[in-house]
């Protein structure tokens, strides 16, 4: 028993070995103090910096908000939709299939991405970049093309589906 | 131009909280919390190019996503967690754009902060920086918001969905191998 613990309430209990891991947190903290005592980063900003990105900021916030054609919204409807029924079509006749493909991607991340027509990353996980990358052009491109909305749908989604066997 | 950052059918809603001021304009938020975001901006992407395209992009995404605010959290732990998602995500691009490994990177923006016209930091505070390079990216966001930034645990908890105990823990792992890097030990 710890000589620290003969002092504890009847009726308290503590993590085990807390005064223990309570010196090692403090004498660490101390030494890093002692070595850091000012929070202070070395980092600097040009003159005028902050009053300059201000303007900038709100210069690009006060334009005209990109306005989301209904055909584009139908088309990415339509996308989707054809995606779910291919990949509901892929599971229904080969439903143990694992083999890594745009299977994996989550229908709504699309879906998100081609309504916003915003910053790919945003809108899908680490996972789906992954696969995206690893079967289109996706970041060779500046920007989203029907192009690139097709091989996704043609070349990867629909003729795997076709093609499989079983 | 005056820009109201929340629409006439938000306010009553919005109104029922205490966090959030039904007349803030998008333009007082950035003026009031451009430069906490920047240095919490800087300090996770080191280059001053880097944070002002992060910051940049940070506010727009506040500007665009603004009816996602649903009033309950403060409204800098919300800007927070988007500006340390944009970080976050840049890194990532930048990584990619590269073609090299997250640390090779970044250790080399590190490594040249000596010739950064926008670092005047001593060299234990270049050491500091190296550091921090050595740490895990969940490790550096905690030490960085809460030495830096000086944020409380229960904030830091609410921008990074994580329990005060974890992150906590993670400062003090952190503390340590910092101390442990810049003693050589």
């Amino acid at each position: 028993m710890n000589n620290n613990d003969k002092h504890i309430p009847k009726d308290f209990k503590l993590p085990e070995n807390y005064f223990q891991q309570f010196e090692e947190r403090l004498y660490t903290e101390l030494k890093f103090q002692k070595l850091y005592p000012d929070n202070q980063d070395g980092f600097t900003v040009p003159d005028g910096y902050f009053d300059q990105v201000e303007t900038s900021i709100l210069s690009k916030t006060t334009k005209e908000p990109k306005v989301i054609s209904l055909n584009y919204k139908k088309f990415a409807a339509a996308v989707a939709t054809i995606a779910a029924l291919f990949a509901l079509l892929f599971y229904t006749v080969k439903p143990n299939a694992n083999e890594a493909g745009f299977e994996g991607l989550s229908l709504s991340s699309l879906e998100n991405y081609l309504i916003e027509q915003d910053r790919i990353q945003d809108f899908f996980s680490d996972e789906e970049l992954n696969t995206i990358e690893a079967n289109t052009s996706f970041f060779n491109e500046d920007h989203l093309s029907d192009e690139v909305i097709l091989e996704y749908v043609d070349q990867d989604v629909i003729e795997y589906a076709l093609n499989t066997d079983d | 131009m005056v820009i109201y950052i929340v629409k006439s059918s938000r306010i009553a809603e919005l109104s029922k909280t205490a966090t959030y001021p039904t007349d803030l304009k998008f333009e007082d938020l950035v003026a009031q919390y451009k430069e906490r975001l920047y240095w919490h901006i800087r300090r996770m992407v080191v280059s001053h190019d880097d944070a002002d395209d992060v910051l940049q992009n940070t506010f727009i995404k506040v500007y665009k996503n603004l009816d996602s605010f649903n009033g309950e959290s403060q409204i800098y732990t919300w800007l927070y967690r988007i500006a340390t998602n944009e970080s976050i995500t840049f890194i990532n691009k930048r990584n990619r754009r590269a073609s090299v490994g997250s640390e090779e990177l970044q250790s080399a923006i590190v490594n040249n902060l000596a010739g950064d016209p926008y670092f005047n930091g001593d060299e234990a505070q270049a050491k500091l920086h190296q550091a921090l390079d050595t740490l895990p990216a969940k490790q550096k966001q905690v030490f960085v918001m809460k030495y830096f930034d000086e944020l409380q645990y229960n904030e830091i908890s609410e921008i990074l969905g994580t329990s005060e105990g974890a992150l906590k823990a993670s400062y003090h792992h952190a503390v340590k191998k910092i101390t442990n890097f810049v003693t050589g030990h």
